[in-house]
């Protein structure tokens, strides 16, 4: 994966995380926020509970107060109404109350009074009545008309009865009307809004708290629910401040993610990059470019621009190497001291030594180097001493010894080696010359081969002419008698020549055939009226069986054929033993038409038949049995067969029968 | 014509009929008695007449002049002695042709191509005048 899509993966995990610690972070808030709105919740309520029970404080004290006085339990029994005018209406309007209400033992209404003198004043039921009897204090709500009531009831006793424990003597009640007077008062006193069942809620912008109160009758039926709103400026600054802050981190953190993804993308990526590319598309104008930036991608360039170029000098130096190797000849590198640096495969080759043996060494210790005549040098004399000396090209021919004493021919071509006008060593070239001087040496052996065989014949001649010349008034049947050596000596000239033309025509390559249609049996018996001589002084018998038709004509050259046919028969005779017999037999089929020519004889060596169509080669029993011959009839007879699209074989029974057979293709005009 | 007054036998191993024949009748019309050998294995019977002189070709069949040489030079005092002309088409100059005749002791090495008859007649005489 690419870098900068690695960044920008970890960017986005960072942005995930981030945003997992943020709403973390605001649903904890969001908790811790709405603990403490129950908790303020709570205190509120509690507030004014403590404010609705402290306000009818008022109407539970006058009930109790005014119960246990003598007075009104002989009021209750003996209603005076100044009484009730001065105590009860003053009472209630002392305490703040709103109505208040006697009943005598019999629950009889004994007198009732209401600041708003609204009438008919509540009817307490029997039941209602007989119940608040009952307990000595009750405090309870009904509604009225349209108003809800607080009411709080005291049973009357005597005053000396403080812990009213004796009967009842009547029953007072105190009520305190819910109006909306006493409601708002509430809400002065608390700060709340206390909004009616039905009464729809003020949808203010400041938060607030809100909370329901029951109004609950005697028998824990509700009367009334009272929403109380109280409002809580601090909370919602609270709750302002935290999402502020949430956004604050919110916003801070992806700003800050983006800057490091912005940062990291320009600092990293983008030239992490870069250099990718560039090393990629081997953008050497780039990276170059790149190493001038002072950060560490420039170091890091630079070195991809060092090691790119130590590889190309690397491969630069292996390509030398392997030209320097695959170079034919030994090549041998040495420093100023002579110390071999360089030694390719040829020169492995050459003197038996492996490079790894060689390198570090004095040049002297792996080779012996002589003169061409096998002379030692004096140690100045070295091509590559003087080379080092001279500071020039020394080319010589010398004699190599090996370790192994493996001697050969060489050329030797010193060359110094100078870098900055300093000779720093030099290289020297190595060539076997052993095949050079080989060829030298055959061509030196072939031109004395044919001066042997050309003196021979013009020595007779020389020796004839010069006996005719200086024996004058010879008899003419002697002079006669001179002609058939003449012509035979002319013969073995011309034959020679021809045979070094043919050699010179076979080796350049310029041997032209042309296309006779022949008649083999006729080329055969022109070369046995040629080889007569030779045929009647060894008294060899020659049989000839044709197997093919008179028809049966071969296209091919002419010249060229008879030539072969000449050699093979020439040889056979030379070769055959007295009183042999020559067997030429003729035949054909499908493919080619086959002449074999066999004589009996000593036949070939074995150990020398791979060696018979070699030029120049004469067995040694040939060497023997007739010392005069060049060694090309059998050479040229292939070749030219070769030519011809033919082949030659042979098989040689020693002291048996030596069979050569022509193959020529049978081809059609 | 000069004629030889103790009539030297010389021996003639040559292969080559017409030269042979040219040779021995020269030899003869100058006074001196030849006998004749065409290869290395009939010079080794000649030898046996020990011969004044001997004109001996290298190249020959059976066995070579260089062989023959060799067997002279080895088989007894005589042999070490009797003065052998190469008569060779061979070029002396070939450095295993030196090597190899120097060891003999011949005489001469004569080429016989540039010889005339009459030359090796007075190169027989001046061999035998130094024996």
């Amino acid at each position: 994966m690419k870098i900068r899509t690695k960044i920008t993966i970890l960017t986005g995990a960072l942005i995930l995380g981030t945003t997992f610690i943020v709403l973390g972070q605001y649903f904890l808030e969001k908790e811790r926020l709405s603990d403490f709105l129950k908790e303020v919740t709570r205190e509120e309520k509690d507030s004014f509970n403590l404010l609705v029970s402290l306000s009818s404080s008022n109407i539970s004290t006058l009930a109790r107060d005014y119960t246990f006085w003598d007075e009104m339990v002989e009021y209750v029994n003996n209603p005076d109404p100044i009484f009730a005018e001065e105590n009860i209406n003053e009472g209630v309007n002392v305490f703040n109350a709103s109505s208040a209400y006697v009943y005598n033992i019999d629950k009889e209404l004994v007198y009732a009074y209401d600041i708003n003198h609204q009438v008919p004043f509540i009817n307490f039921s029997k039941e209602t009545l007989e119940e608040l009897m009952r307990s000595r204090f009750t405090h309870f709500f009904a509604r009225t008309n349209s108003n809800i009531t607080e009411f709080s009831a005291a049973t009357i006793h005597p005053t000396n009865d403080s812990e009213r424990i004796t009967k009842p003597q009547g029953l007072f009640i105190v009520g305190k009307h819910w109006d909306n007077n006493y409601i708002s008062n509430l809400e002065n006193l608390s700060g709340m809004s206390i909004i009616h069942e039905g009464e729809e809620i003020p949808n203010e912008e400041d938060s607030s708290i809100k909370f329901s109160y029951q109004i609950l009758d005697k028998n824990n039926n509700i009367i009334e629910t009272f929403t109380i709103v109280s409002p809580l400026p601090i909370f919602d600054d609270m709750q302002r401040a935290s999402r502020n802050q949430l956004l604050f981190i919110i916003f801070s953190t992806l700003l800050m993610l983006f800057v490091i993804f912005i940062s990291l993308n320009r600092l990293v990526g983008k030239p992490i990059e870069s250099l990718s590319r560039s090393i990629k598309k081997k953008d050497i104008e780039l990276m170059k470019k790149m190493q001038k930036s002072p950060s560490e991608f420039g170091v890091l360039a630079k070195l991809v621009l060092d090691f790119s170029e130590h590889e190309l000098v690397l491969q630069s130096k292996a390509k030398d190497e392997a030209i320097l190797s695959a170079v034919g000849s030994g090549l041998i590198a040495v420093d100023k001291e002579k110390r071999i640096s360089l030694f390719n495969v040829a020169a492995e080759h050459l003197f038996g030594v492996n490079a790894k043996d060689a390198l570090g060494k004095s040049v002297d210790s792996v080779f012996e180097t002589r003169t061409h005549s096998g002379f030692s040098f004096s140690p100045e004399d070295f091509p590559l001493s003087k080379a080092l000396r001279e500071k020039k090209l020394v080319s010589e021919t010398v004699q190599c010894i090996t370790k192994d004493g493996k001697k050969f021919p060489a050329v030797i071509t010193a060359a110094p080696v100078i870098l900055n006008n300093e000779v720093i060593g030099a290289v020297q070239d190595l060539r076997d010359i052993t095949s050079e001087e080989a060829l030298e040496q055959s061509k030196r052996d072939f031109i004395s081969l044919i001066s042997h065989e050309l003196r021979t014949p013009l020595t007779s001649l020389d020796w004839t002419v010069e006996k005719l010349e200086s024996e004058k008034n010879l008899p003419l049947d002697i002079i006669e008698s001179t002609i058939p050596y003449m012509r035979s000596s002319l013969n073995r000239i011309k034959t020679l020549v021809s045979a070094m033309i043919e050699v010179s025509k076979i080796e350049s390559g310029s041997v032209i055939t042309a296309s006779n249609e022949l008649e083999i049996s006729v080329l055969i018996d022109n070369s046995i009226k040629e080889l007569k001589p030779g045929i009647e002084a060894k008294k060899l018998k020659i049989e000839i069986n044709d197997e093919t038709d008179d028809k049966d004509t071969v296209l091919s050259d002419e010249k060229l054929l008879q030539i072969i046919i000449n050699n093979l028969i020439s040889n056979a005779v030379r070769y055959s033993n007295e009183n042999g017999i020559v067997r030429i037999n003729i035949k054909k089929d499908e493919k080619e038409f086959v002449i074999d020519i066999a004589n009996t004889g000593e036949g070939i060596p074995e150990e020398e038949q791979s060696r018979i169509f070699s030029k120049m080669f004469r067995a040694t029993n040939a060497k023997l049995i007739s010392p005069d011959g060049v060694g090309l009839g059998l050479f040229i007879s292939k070749s030219f067969l070769e030519k011809l699209g033919g082949s030659l074989t042979f098989l040689s029974i020693p002291n048996k029968e030596t069979i050569f057979s022509i193959h020529l293709p049978v081809l059609r005009k | 014509m000069n004629s030889a007054t103790n009539k030297e036998n010389i021996l003639i191993i040559e292969d080559d009929s017409n030269l042979v024949s040219l040779l021995s009748g020269r030899l003869e019309s100058a006074g001196y008695k030849t006998e004749i050998a065409t290869d290395g294995e009939k010079a080794l019977i000649e030898i046996e007449k020990k011969p004044d002189l001997i004109l001996l070709d290298i190249m020959l069949p059976k066995l070579s002049g260089l062989d023959v040489m060799k067997i002279i030079r080895e088989k007894d005092e005589w042999g070490k002695k009797v003065p052998i002309i190469i008569t060779s088409n061979l070029n002396p100059d070939d450095d295993h042709i030196i090597s190899s005749v120097a060891k003999y002791s011949p005489a001469f090495y004569l080429v016989k191509a540039n010889y005339s008859l009459e030359e090796i007649i007075e190169k027989i005489k001046s061999v035998l005048l130094t024996k």
